[in-house]
């Protein structure tokens, strides 16, 4: 793939070569200072347009090329191709066109489109897009095989219970996750007539790559063994999709059909416990062996119905409707990959077999009750059913221990939910291009295996928008929620999952997996509040600005352990400034904060569970002494300008842009009395960004056009999650050792443009 | 109308309605009104007869004056699927530029005086609700079907606020500027799309109309998939399920733990493991005890805090296949 980008990329330099030799059909008139008509709307009478660009990267920077396939030191090619055919304006009975488009021809990241047919007859297209996605490539493992499913130890490894006992000095291999995606798709659209058409699409697309993930072995949830590893990614998707579309005065439908079939080429990642002295002998190196499932190949399929009737001029009804089915048919791994580990209990099942369900329906009436007022009522309904039953699964604990017996087996809880909603908005068109819209929405959600198994929220809103003196345009919104839901049954995970025989070896006031007080904030009660608020002010020809603000806050006020609370505000400025047809400029700037508030209680185990108590002395779960508070305060900083000068009229012009943006994180801690809680708080988190780009554009003729640019890019990070951690600095987690991107790159970049 | 009176009130009312006919009656107020009226509908019947009349040569009849050296050249339309005659469907194909612009002879006549039927500036704009049910002649159904009642139609946003017609490409299809169209108005998400983890907006790579339908459809933030879930896992399909064993808040909701647009943590997640996981997470031992700053690399390093957090061990969030996946461990 990348050798015939390269050629095309060649190709596209020779096309390009004509500007040289391109004749000046404008004549003498050409850069005439009588001659207004702006460069721009010259470029308009070209139907096509080919460019070629060479570009030098200075540095190695993941982060500066994680989407742009610029990621690496060095010079690339780089090509873009726009052709168009159509028929001529007097060409009464020709409906023949084609289209040809292509960008970043050279980059792994190119695309490619092709587009012809008969208008009004039928359209065919194909296309082939590539993504690229590189992560931190400054980590660094012992483990071979990288790229394929099965991940080694070196002969000579020396193995230990901890990381700093492990032979990290020799050899080790760089990790460099990175995702490519490649897409081919293949469209035919037939027209019958003017009511009916047909569109079938068929898409192939190839992911592979590597990501990284973590994975343990383990015998006791508080001493786990984990290391970081390298993951193959190779997935192939093949996908159907047929649209039937119908317009026609009243009525408009559409009827599509989308088959989707996922196949992964790895099912299971196998890798080599790098520990020993843990476990026992089977386990430990060099006999030791984890295998850590894959994706599943999934099949999906769904049929969905869109509608749009026309009763009269103001009475329309709107219908959307879907039934979705997601299947996966692979076979099951077996409880452990380890056959010296002793499972003597079968799988409940052969295979998974697990079907997922998925329903929706949506119907809506606009009534224009008259040129001022508008209703408008709204039903949802959403549906999700997990076909799999529940079975009991005598796991074995990460291929550490031998299968668990059938007293401490864990039952799977197949989740299904149910989602209604109901939606009143009425809209008043007020004079001076007012608009008042008032709305209440009513939502249930009903759940199973959940510990709230209905929950309902009431939304009321508010919107409002006006203009002044045509200049000056303002809206505001606001909505309040109220969500609400029944008992909460924080014991429901524990008692659905374990058997009957455990649940009655625990004691009665240590039955629970969470804490008693705990609430999940998707399940919470809560009372939100969003706003938002924008003005436009057109001042006069120059200059024009736009503020725009908004905020949302979340209480949790039923919550004493969990999520308590969140605010997040967004103020955002922008200025364009016109002074002249050979001078546009803009500049933005933009303020963010947000911050959570949770509350945890640290509590341990056995005699200690107990949430219960209220007589000191307290277990540790009763004990409100054990509480810790978490406040997170997040800013977010940017800074946008550029300017667009015509130095020359319609020769010569710069360009220039400037971003800068800050991001800090802080988590501030709180503690109430418990000695062994220091609730000391974490260093501040922060990224900066500048990254700021001139470029000089040379119109030498209405045809070509060359463009030199400088780009200056620099990000600074500073993460306490990764900086300073070793491969060896947690004791039982082997990491990759990556380290916080900071970066300096330049960026030199030589294009032309060919147009004809 | 003759209304029997039950008390004082109706009569009296009854005697106003008299009062007011008569007045209507006068012999120099009606006359006065209806003259009025007649040159009110007759000066508008003048006008619509004008309006309503198509140039006698359609596009050429335009072209006099709009030609390849106006300020705003509008020839880049002949190539495209506009511009094609040989469709009896595009305007070129039927009435030419008045096609869109409605019957403009009283333009054409007086150009400086008369606007065209339909204008989308500078100079005249039509109402935002006229322009649309032009376009909409042509352009309704498939993306468009509820286009009526949507965030951008309510916004009293018409197609040529976001589509350009008069230019050989129209900017909202192009990938790499579809999103600098969108950023005029949505501002939050200019700048989030320049946070440390974001989606590759900016490369033109992910593009607004890969998750949204501007034109409005039946999800909240005018999804194109029927739910969030949905649209998600049309890219991030190994993310689909089913599952064995699921992650409830995974499987119900994306926004749950991700933030779309951009977002200052790893992967698009709102906050970061283990305090992410801790919102919802509170059993005895590692998950409820406090990880904090005493657990740093330079301190006692803590495995449930350091390198991935909770997602050392605890990797398939997203939910697991594996028999011995209770955990989301395997």
């Amino acid at each position: 793939m990348k050798k015939k980008f390269y050629f095309l990329a060649l190709i596209l330099g020779f096309l390009t070569a004509p500007c040289t030799l391109a004749e000046d059909d404008f004549g003498d008139d050409w850069g005439d200072e009588e001659d207004i008509r702006p460069i721009t709307t010259v470029w308009q009478d070209f139907m096509s347009t080919n460019s070629f660009a060479l570009i030098y990267v200075s540095e190695d920077s993941f982060k500066y090329g994680q989407y742009n396939g610029l990621s690496e030191k060095g010079f690339y090619f780089s090509g873009a191709l726009d052709m168009n055919a159509m028929p001529a304006m007097d060409e009464e009975q020709a409906t023949g066109f084609w289209r040809l488009r292509a960008d970043n021809l050279g980059l792994e990241t190119g695309s490619f489109e092709f587009i012809g047919g008969r208008q009004g007859n039928y359209t065919f297209s194909v296309s082939v897009d590539n993504y690229l996605s590189v992560g931190n490539d400054s980590g660094r493992t012992p483990f071979s095989g990288q790229g394929s499913d099965i991940l080694f130890l070196p002969s000579d490894w020396t193995a230990a219970n901890t990381t700093n006992g492990m032979s990290l000095d020799g050899a080790l291999f760089s990790v460099r996750p990175e995702l490519e995606r490649n897409q081919l798709m293949l469209e035919f659209t037939r027209h019958f007539s003017d009511q009916w058409a047909l569109t079938a699409r068929y898409s192939y697309e190839r992911k592979s790559g590597e990501k990284i993930t973590g994975a343990a072995f383990y015998i006791d949830a508080a001493n786990p063994h984990a290391a970081i590893l390298p993951m193959p990614v190779d997935y192939e998707n093949n996908q159907i999709d047929l649209v039937l579309d119908y317009v026609a005065t009243r009525l408009q439908m559409q009827l599509s059909y989308l088959f989707s079939d996922l196949d992964n080429r790895y099912d299971t990642l196998f890798w080599q416990n790098p520990y020993a002295g843990a476990f026992i002998p089977v386990v430990d190196y060099p006999n030791g062996y984890g295998g850590y499932d894959l994706p599943s190949d999934t099949k999906f399929q769904q049929i969905r119905f869109s509608g749009n009737y026309r009763f009269a001029s103001n009475l329309k009804l709107r219908i959307d409707g879907s039934a979705g089915q997601s299947e996966i048919e692979d076979g099951l791994s077996p409880y452990t990959i380890n056959p010296l580990l002793v499972v003597e209990t079968p799988l409940p099942i052969d295979k998974i077999g697990d079907e997922l369900d998925t329903r929706h329906l949506y119907v809506s009436l606009l009534y224009n009750m008259s040129r001022r007022f508008t209703l408008n009522v709204k039903y949802r309904f959403d549906a999700r059913e997990n076909n799999l039953a529940s079975y009991p699964w005598q796991y074995v604990r990460a291929d550490s221990i031998d299968q668990s017996p059938a007293l401490k087996a864990i039952f799977n809880q197949p989740h299904e939910t149910s989602k209604e909603k109901y939606t009143v908005e009425g809209t008043w068109r007020l004079p001076r291009s007012a608009r008042l819209t008032l709305g209440y929405d009513f939502d249930t959600v009903d759940r199973t295996f959940s510990s709230v198994e209905e929950t309902e929220e009431d939304t009321a809103r508010i919107e409002f928008k006006m203009r002044f003196f045509d200049k000056l345009t303002a809206r505001i919104e606001y909505s309040e929620s109220n969500l609400s839901g029944s008992d909460y049954q924080w014991s429901q995970s524990f008692f659905n999952s374990l058997t009957v025989a455990q649940i009655n070896l625990i004691p009665d006031n240590q039955r629970f997996n969470n804490h008693p007080l705990l609430r999940q904030y998707h399940l919470a009660n809560r009372e939100s509040q969003i706003g938002k608020f924008q003005l436009l002010y057109l001042m006069n020809d120059a200059w024009n600005f736009t503020l725009d603000s908004n905020f949302s806050s979340r209480d949790y006020d039923k919550s004493e352990l969990g999520l308590t609370e969140t605010t997040q505000y967004m103020v955002n400025l922008s200025a364009n400034y016109m002074p002249s047809d050979a001078i546009s400029s803009y500049f933005w700037v933009s303020l963010g904060e947000s911050e959570t508030e949770q509350t945890g209680r640290a509590f341990r185990g056995g005699i200690e569970k107990p949430a219960n108590v209220v007589v000191p002395p307290f277990p540790d779960g009763s004990d409100p002494s054990r509480n810790w508070d978490l406040e997170e305060e997040g800013e977010t900083r940017s800074i946008g300008a550029g300017i667009d000068w015509q130095l020359i009229e319609n020769k010569l012009a710069l360009t220039a842009d400037y971003v800068y943006v800050k991001t800090t994180l802080e988590d501030t801690f709180e503690v109430f009395g418990a000695r062994d809680l220091a609730g000391e708080d974490l260093p501040e988190q922060e990224t900066t960004m500048h990254q700021f780009t001139l470029a000089i554009n040379y119109h030498w003729r209405p045809e070509c056009s060359f463009r030199f640019s400088y780009e200056y890019y620099r990000y600074d990070s500073e993460d306490w999650a990764i900086d300073g951690v070793g491969l060896d600095t947690i004791s039982k987690v082997l990491t990759l050792g990556e380290e916080s991107p900071n970066d300096i790159i330049n960026v030199l970049s030589v294009s032309a443009w060919y147009r004809f | 109308m003759i209304m029997s009176s039950k008390n004082g009130a109706s009569a009296s009312r009854l005697v106003l309605k008299k009062r007011t006919i008569k007045w209507y009656r006068s012999s120099v107020t009606l006359p006065g009104l209806m003259l009025i009226a007649l040159f009110a509908v007759s000066s508008n019947a003048a006008e619509k007869s004008v309006a309503a009349e198509y140039s006698e040569e359609r596009t050429k009849t335009c072209l006099e004056c709009h030609d390849e050296d106006e300020e705003y050249p509008v020839h880049s339309i002949f190539r495209t699927a506009h511009g094609v005659a040989g469709d009896s469907r595009s305007p070129q194909g039927s009435e030419g530029c008045e096609s869109c612009h409605g019957p403009s002879a009283g333009h054409a006549d007086k150009p400086r005086k008369n606007s065209p039927a339909i204008s989308f500036g500078p100079k005249w704009v039509t109402p935002a609700s006229d322009r649309t049910e032009m376009c909409a002649s042509c352009h309704a159904g498939e993306a468009r079907i509820h286009w009526e009642g949507s965030v951008h139609d309510l916004e009293d946003l018409s197609c040529t606020d976001c589509h350009r017609s008069h230019v050989n490409r129209d900017p909202v299809t192009v990938k790499s500027l579809q999103a600098g169209l969108c950023f005029s108005c949505h501002k939050t998400q200019q700048a989030e799309l320049n946070l440390p983890s974001r989606h590759p907006i900016k490369e033109g790579k992910t593009i607004c109309s890969d998750c949204h339908n501007p034109h409005g459809s039946s999800t909240a933030a005018d999804l194109i998939q029927p739910s969030l879930i949905e649209t998600c896992v049309s890219c991030h399909k190994e993310k689909r399920g089913p599952f064995i064993f699921e992650h409830p808040p995974a499987a119900e909701d994306c926004s749950e733990c991700h933030r779309p647009h951009g977002s200052t943590q790893p992967s698009l997640l709102v906050s970061r493991p283990p305090f992410l996981c801790q919102q919802c997470h509170m059993a005895n031992f590692h998950p409820s005890l406090l990880h904090d700053g005493t657990g740093l690399a330079e301190g006692r390093p803590n495995f449930n805090l350091l390198a991935r957090g909770c997602l050392n061990c605890h990797s398939q969030v997203h939910g697991s296949n594996h028999p011995s996946g209770a955990r989301l461990m395997r």
